[in-house]
């Protein structure tokens, strides 16, 4: 007769060590913005979840790179949208606030558990 | 199938809590291992075909679904209609689903409902009812091997999925410990098929306009995303129309929308009327007299759920029921003891994997029905 109940069970993640949530403050972020794909992967590499192309706006077009946290002590200023000069070494045109909103899924939840 | 007294291992709080089972006296009692469910071989083959032929069924009324688009029939916004439609087409994956049963041990399993979005039960079903046979029932087996058919699952997706190695966010909503242990049972598994498995709130999720792309807390842009979100809560969020913007892959996909609501029921009676593991069931109650259960389109954990039977109405209470009710044949869950099981079968890529049994003292199964293990001989 076939067995139908798993051999082995092995757990990586969970188990007594308990999982903590990324629940990390939000930070304000800052994106470079690219010419082209080819200038964004020669400082982001070949992945391409890291240079998007811009679909609207004002840099619409262009690229950008991943969104980058901590600038905020280097000069880094301005209002959401506007464009500053390029960080030192990058291949960037500029760099840019990143308007990234929040809260737009969850609202839904009426504090019940999702599952079924 | 017999329902069984069965003394509790003496540190099993301990025992669930070291395989990441933290939830398990959620509302005073969720897992309750003072009785135990024995099964024949026969019966769990029974069921085991059962949850095939029922799988085989669900494709084929999605593909009915989006050739005739009645979504309207589904209380479905015209944007996820779209949606639903284009990820059918592209065949987006599937992971699993648990197909809830009604079953006595000695007439065909019926179908319930289908949990095919947002199922949960799982870490219950695959990590602590496993252990807890290997502790009690060395030598007898269970239904059960969801673990390694998740972790195969995952495998296969994986070549679907953007990065190097493939990146996939899982998101559930805060404040429930409940959806977080299943969430983080299933990024495990998918850890260890080689996906990079990133962990998100559904509330901390990002949208940049620019880039027309979700992000995560840390900017990364969010492109594959599994969410133990249903889908219907996200037609009605700020950020839900933005998901076909984005061109985001989504697990459970679109199109398992329309099976996880109750209107499924309906369609399915319509192309297999007089399937032994179907309850007859329509969009208006006449055809079944004065006897039946009316069920809301997108109710969750038995709220709004009235059983019109032999001895009146028995009503749960809740807030579901705007978008519509489906009418299914009036068939009370068996009674052991006092007690109503409801099986759980679970299907995992596109094989069936598994089962775990709730029960409650009510006939119907609730958020707080307790879990109660099985094996079979």
């Amino acid at each position: 007769m076939k067995r139908r109940s798993t051999s082995t069970l092995t757990l990586v993640l969970i188990g007594a060590a308990a999982l903590q949530g990324c629940a990390e403050e939000e930070k304000s972020a800052a994106r470079d913005v690219y010419r082209n794909r080819p200038d964004c992967q020669k400082d982001w590499g070949a992945d391409a979840a890291k240079c998007e192309q811009v679909a609207s706006g004002p840099h619409a077009g262009y690229f950008y790179g991943p969104l980058l946290y901590g600038l905020a002590g280097r000069g880094l200023s301005g209002a959401s949208g506007s464009t500053m000069a390029p960080r030192p070494g990058s291949n960037a045109i500029g760099t840019t606030q990143a308007p990234v909103s929040r809260g737009g899924f969850g609202s839904s939840a009426r504090s019940h558990s999702s599952g079924g | 199938m017999e329902r069984l007294a069965s003394p509790p291992r003496k540190d099993w709080q301990a025992q669930l809590e070291s395989v990441g089972f933290h939830f398990h006296s959620f509302e005073g009692a969720y897992w309750d291992e003072s009785a135990c469910y024995r099964f024949s071989a026969a019966e769990i083959d029974m069921l085991e075909e059962a949850t095939a032929d029922l799988h085989a069924m669900s494709l084929a009324a999605v593909r009915s679904i989006v050739e005739r688009r009645l979504y309207p029939r589904f209380a479905i916004a015209d944007w996820l209609a779209d949606h639903i439609s284009e990820s059918w087409a592209a065949k987006a994956p599937s992971v699993y689903g648990r197909f809830d049963l009604r079953y006595d041990g000695r007439s065909a399993p019926k179908l319930l409902e289908y949990n095919a979005d947002t199922p949960t039960s799982l870490i219950e079903a695959a990590v602590a009812q496993w252990h807890w046979l290997q502790a009690l029932h060395p030598g007898a087996d269970q239904f059960n091997s969801i673990h390694e058919k998740l972790i195969a699952a995952w495998e296969a997706l994986r070549a679907t999925l953007p990065g190097i190695p493939p990146v996939l966010h899982f998101a559930c909503v805060k404040e429930s410990e409940e959806d977080l242990g299943n969430l983080d049972y299933l990024r495990d598994t998918a850890l260890q098929a080689g996906i990079d498995a990133r962990h998100v709130y559904i509330e901390d999720i990002g949208w940049s306009e620019d880039a027309s792309a979700f992000v995560d807390l840390e900017g990364t842009s969010i492109r594959a995303l599994f969410k133990l979100y249903p889908w219907e809560w996200m037609m009605g969020d700020a950020f839900g129309a933005n998901v076909p913007r984005a061109r985001l892959a989504v697990i459970e996909p679109p199109w398992k929308l329309l099976l996880s609501c109750k209107a499924i029921l309906a369609v399915l009676w319509e192309l297999y009327p007089d399937h032994p593991n179907l309850l007859p069931a329509f969009f208006e109650p006449a055809p079944l007299g004065e006897r039946y259960v009316r069920k809301p389109y997108y109710s969750r954990e038995g709220a709004n759920v009235e059983i019109h039977g032999p001895r009146g109405v028995y009503a749960q209470p809740g807030s579901y029921g705007a978008e519509g009710y489906v009418y299914q044949a009036y068939a009370p869950l068996p009674e052991f003891d006092g007690n109503y099981p409801v099986i759980g079968s679970w299907i995992v890529g596109g094989a069936p994997a598994g089962m775990g049994i709730r029960e409650d003292v009510t006939p119907v199964t609730r958020n707080t029905s307790r879990f109660v293990p099985h094996y079979f001989e």
